[in-house]
Parts: C-alpha cells; structure tokens; sequence
C-alpha cells in the first residue's frame, strides 16, 4: 500500500493510495483539498486523543476565524494562548480535558457541516483520559479525489 | 516551443478565483514541503490567492517547463495586532492553478 504524508493542513495526514500528475513540471497531489479539508475536520473533531497544536490551527483555519476571533469564541481571555498553542504544531496543547472538549464541541456547532451527536459527548470520557496526541490521520485518496 | 505569453495581473486574478471556485487549486509536493517547513496552512495559502495581488516583478518564467510561475503577495491577519507576510508563487495551466511554493517574508529574508 502506497501512502503520502501531507502536513499541508497543519498537522500530518496520511494518504492512502496517493495519485500524482505532473503539472507545470512540478509533481502534485492530485486530491481535492476542499474535501480534504472536510475528511480531516470530521476526523481531528473526533479524534481519540488530545489536540495538537497543529489541529487547532487546522481547525481555526477551518471555521475561517482569526487568532483573536477564534479566542472569543472558545471563551479564552486573549489570542496569546492560541498562539503559544500553534508555535507547537507537533505538540500537545496540555490544555485540560474540559476545555480540548469544548473546543471540539464549539468549533462542531460553527463548522456546519457536523452535528453535535451522542457520539461526540461520549468522547469527553475518552480524551479525559487520554494521555497523549494520538496517531496520524489517515484518509484514502477516493475518498478526496 | 515558443515562449508563452505572460498573463496580465487581471487575467491571473481571473484565472485563480475560477480555480478556486472550481476547487482546482492544487499543491505541489515542493510547496507541500515548505509550507510545512514554515508553518504556513493550506487556508493561510487561500487566502492569499483569494485575496493578494500580483506581484509581477517577482514572477518568473521556467524556461525548463516553458511556463510562468505568478508571485501573490498578502498579508493574513493573524489576530488584532499581528499580521504574517505571505507570498506564494502559482503556475496557471488548463486544468487550473498549482501552487508551486511558499514563502514567509518575515522567515525568508532573501526573498
């Protein structure tokens, strides 16, 4: 099985079964970011572990919101905590439990394209105790052509 | 092969947003590895081509590919009080637009 590793997102995906084309001599990635985008924000929100920095920029970057915007929103005093959070993409935010959750549970209700379910307040009790960031996501390249 | 000519700053605007609005924007496994090099996200970039300009002296043409690859310039407002300058240089063919690298103005001083 072939894969390619994207962090173009901000945050490592892995694709499964990669198609490239070359274009304009440079060797591309031939998926559809749009749907990427969407494949992985579904992903990251349900993810069975703590966020990293690099998601929450993703999911920032996702709702279209600015550092400030996206502060106010998810009720934290100021923009600097999200920046220090995604001056790390690779690492744990180490914020707690209760706050990772309702970061997923607020940017779910903005995003439009989900919905708050049962499964998704179940995950509390699963990130509670979750101790670290989890594995790579990954997306087969049929589903984002 | 005859060189191909240059688009204007209209028609390289023209032909981004319709690639954009077709979803036919696509990275290149070079920019892929820059922009993760420098934090620089796949909505940082759109926003660029949504919303830059054409920064013509900075285009150049790869006589190697026969083609021209477009600078767009932007500054991304990051929060209140911090903006990050972005420039990402595009190659426009039939199928829409590629984006080839991109660069942090404020990291990459040679540029």
């Amino acid at each position: 099985m072939e894969t390619y590793e994207t962090r173009a997102l901000g945050f490592p995906i892995i694709v499964i079964n990669p198609k490239f084309k070359v274009r304009a001599g440079q060797k591309t990635l031939d998926i559809n970011f749009k749907l990427l985008s969407e494949k992985a924000f579904k992903a990251v929100i349900m993810k069975p572990a703590r966020l990293t920095g690099g998601e929450i920029k993703f999911m920032r970057g996702f709702l279209g919101l600015n550092q400030s915007e996206f502060a106010n929103v998810m009720g934290l005093k100021g923009h600097s905590q999200v920046s220090k959070w995604e001056s790390k993409p690779d690492a744990m935010t180490m914020m707690s439990s209760h706050q990772d959750f309702t970061i997923r549970l607020q940017a779910t209700k903005l995003s439009k394209i989900m919905k708050v379910t049962n499964k998704l307040t179940d995950l509390f009790n699963v990130i509670r105790d979750a101790d670290n960031s989890g594995a790579s996501i990954e997306i087969d390249a049929k589903d984002v052509a | 092969m005859a060189k191909p000519a240059k688009l204007s700053k209209e028609e390289v605007r023209g032909y981004i947003q319709a690639a954009m609005s077709e979803g036919k924007i696509v990275l290149s496994k070079h920019a892929d590895k820059r922009m993760s090099e420098r934090n620089i996200s796949w909505f940082e970039v759109i926003e660029v081509l949504r919303s830059g300009h054409n920064e013509q002296r900075k285009d150049q043409f790869k006589k190697e590919f026969s083609c021209w690859t477009y600078s767009i310039r932007h500054d991304i407002k990051i929060s209140d009080d911090e903006k990050r300058r972005l420039r990402i240089p595009v190659a426009i063919d039939d199928d829409g637009a590629i984006v080839v690298s991109a660069i942090d103005l404020d990291q990459d001083d040679s540029f």
